[in-house]
């Protein structure tokens, strides 16, 4: 089957209209479904008349797929229009550079062309303070059919990964477009990425060698229960006896590491003995706390931290959380670097919230000494919509970015355990309290993300340049294939 | 499109708003809800007597309840050496207070402030931020009530 580049205007739409549908669906209902999603996006974009067409179409699947994080609505209608828009900007960019692009140069390059852009992109969506958790990435981390391929990502990056779901597509349009032109390209990049799975199975990441028992406690509150707590002393000791009776059933199964999630008690933890003597790890206990809470100094500033407590109460370490959420957290002073917390049971790299959807808190983590990494969150605020899930899939690309076990610990959930292959080995549902404990693994090995960061993003741009440049030159124009 | 943006909006609207409960290690909680005498923060029928000792007086002994009457209250709260009495501003927040109302409604517990708004345990319902606050005919100041924050 080939198909036309002599689209009707209202098939080019309906493509259009499609693709943002398929994105959305990939983000919120079935993650293998973005291996199809920008498919009938780059079928409009080469029947497109115009560029403004083209930014048009693309902005429609950009705001479609947008719309479907519909999750954060609970923070405000606005942050949902906002980011819809975002997103749809980003896609303009894409269906730009397809228009300007494609079809300019090799078949190799054409072939490589909308992963390129749309891994580009996607690197962009990781810069300033409008990040969203949205990648492909993140839709794919726990598809069990996609495993083998997850190897690559402690090389490239989550980029990577999201940028062979992308060539996935390429290859798909391809296909459909003009098999017989782009025949060689087909089954030598399709032999690629086969390879690329059949050297994920034979060399999956390792899992490290050094045990260290840890325990998530996840309270399972409703944000609700924090507002009423505000309003009735009976509800907020209904809270700390929640963490209380949790984080000892914790010391008690002898965890090493014993972790709450993020502002977990809303009382001044820290600074009242009773409540340090209630929910600090007693004296006979072997873990070290590491509790999230809200910190004070004598400036009278707030921080959203995590506090690392040893046995009979000694706090040993802090960290605060740099990347704060615009608006909501403005009355947060924010830290001033990612450094991981020195325990006697490992060198503990923390990630609040949102900074686990960065990839370079995680790798700015492990490059500083971090042997795990725990991810404390509150995503009560999303309900049981899918994006607590998709952050968890997110915190699993950290996982496997960096090599190392990652522990994530919601208040509301998700709470799991992260091995350095990106598959939880144990975990807990949203509203649920309780503790999850397992057995990871702490590793100082630097994989080659951690050791060279963004590359692949250069490499990208690198081919991104390879390709304005071969379209500029009359000897390499190759004819369009339309 | 339009029956797929339907579906995901009301899929979303579904999965935002729904009420939830959640099993604690001790009780049930239910998300706040909307009552025609106000907010219920903690829909939370009990027993006014037992959530009076609970509050301010949890480590001595729970005397036997008193009878629905202003001198059977103070007799028992005088009991829990919560020194009850009249109280003789309007209400501030400053101190919890029974409230009696003369009619088939049985006593309820003023708890304290949210903003300028009253927080009230009422038995039938749970703690409750009324719209107005009823008018009540006779009230106990628990003068020497302290309830621990945590």
């Amino acid at each position: 089957m080939v198909i036309s580049a002599d689209l009707s205007a209202q098939t080019r739409w309906a493509l259009a209209v499609l693709s943002g549908l398929l994105n959305g669906i990939g983000f919120v209902f079935w993650g293998p479904c973005t291996l199809l999603a920008n498919v009938p996006l780059l079928l409009a974009l080469r029947a497109s008349g115009s560029a403004s067409e083209s930014a048009a179409l693309s902005a429609v699947v950009g705001f479609l797929g947008g719309v479907h994080i519909y999750g954060i609505v609970n923070y405000g209608w606005f942050l949902l229009l906002g980011f819809s828009l975002y997103t749809a900007s980003q896609m303009v960019v894409y269906g730009l550079l397809f228009r300007a692009l494609w079809g300019k140069s090799s078949r190799l390059l054409d072939l490589v062309l909308p992963a390129v852009i749309w891994g580009l992109t996607e690197w962009m969506r990781t810069i300033g303070p409008m990040s969203m958790p949205a990648s492909y990435a993140g839709n794919l981390v726990d598809t069990a059919a996609l495993t083998p391929w997850l190897s690559m990502v402690p090389v490239t990056g989550g980029l990577g990964l999201s940028t062979v779901a992308a060539l996935v597509q390429s290859l798909i349009f391809h296909a459909l477009v003009d098999p017989r032109r782009y025949r060689i390209g087909l089954i030598t990049v399709s032999a690629g990425i086969a390879g690329l799975g059949v050297w994920g199975s034979i060399c999956p990441p390792s899992l490290g060698e050094r045990p260290v028992k840890v325990a998530g406690v996840q309270g399972g509150l409703a944000n609700d229960q924090y507002w009423v707590a505000e309003a009735d002393p009976a509800m907020m000791r209904q809270v700390v006896r929640t963490y209380e009776t949790l984080s000892r059933r914790a010391y008690q199964e002898g965890a090493q590491l014993i972790v709450w999630p993020e502002t977990a008690v809303r009382a001044p933890v820290t600074r009242i003995a009773s409540l340090k003597t209630r929910l600090y790890p007693p004296k006979d206990a072997i873990g070290t706390l590491i509790a999230g809470v809200i910190d004070h100094n004598a400036n009278g500033q707030r921080f959203n931290a995590a506090v690392a407590i040893e046995p009979g109460g000694k706090r040993i370490g802090r960290y605060v959380k740099v990347r704060l959420v615009p608006g909501t957290e403005a009355h947060f002073t924010a830290g001033d670097g990612w450094t991981p917390i020195r325990t006697a049971h490992g060198s503990v790299g923390v990630m609040i919230c949102l900074e686990s959807v960065y990839p370079d808190a995680g790798r700015a983590l492990a490059a500083a000494g971090a042997e795990l990494l725990v991810v404390m969150s509150n995503d009560a605020g999303f309900g049981r919509s899918p994006i607590t899930r998709h952050m968890t899939h997110r915190a699993a690309v950290r996982a496997l970015e960096t090599g190392r076990w990652l522990l994530r610990v919601g208040q509301a959930g998700i709470t799991t355990l992260i091995d350095p292959r990106g598959q939880t080995t144990t975990s807990l549902g949203l509203f649920e309290p309780g503790v999850v404990t397992g057995t990871a693994m702490r590793r100082d090995d630097k994989t080659l993300f951690v050791a060279w960061g963004d590359w692949w993003a250069a490499l990208l741009l690198l081919i991104l340049g390879w390709a304005t440049w071969a379209r500029r030159r009359p000897r390499t124009v190759a004819k369009a294939p339309h | 499109m339009g029956i797929w943006a339907a579906g995901v909006i009301t899929h979303g609207q579904g999965e935002l708003s729904a009420r939830y409960q959640v099993e604690g290690p001790e009780r049930r909680f239910t998300s706040p809800i909307a009552h025609e005498w106000g907010w219920v923060l903690d829909a939370r029928p009990g027993d006014l007597w037992t959530e009076v000792h609970g509050r301010y007086a949890p480590h001595s002994t729970r005397p036997a309840r008193p009878k629905d009457t202003p001198a059977a209250w103070r007799d028992a709260l005088d009991q829990l050496q919560l020194s009850p009495r009249s109280p003789e501003k309007p209400w501030a927040g400053a101190r919890p207070r029974i409230r009696f109302y003369g009619d088939a409604r049985g006593p309820t517990l003023l708890i304290g402030l949210y903003g300028t708004k009253s927080v009230l345990y009422d038995p039938k319902i749970g703690v409750i931020v009324p719209e107005v606050l009823a008018t009540a005919q006779t009230e106990l100041e628990l003068s020497n009530a302290r309830e621990a924050p945590w």
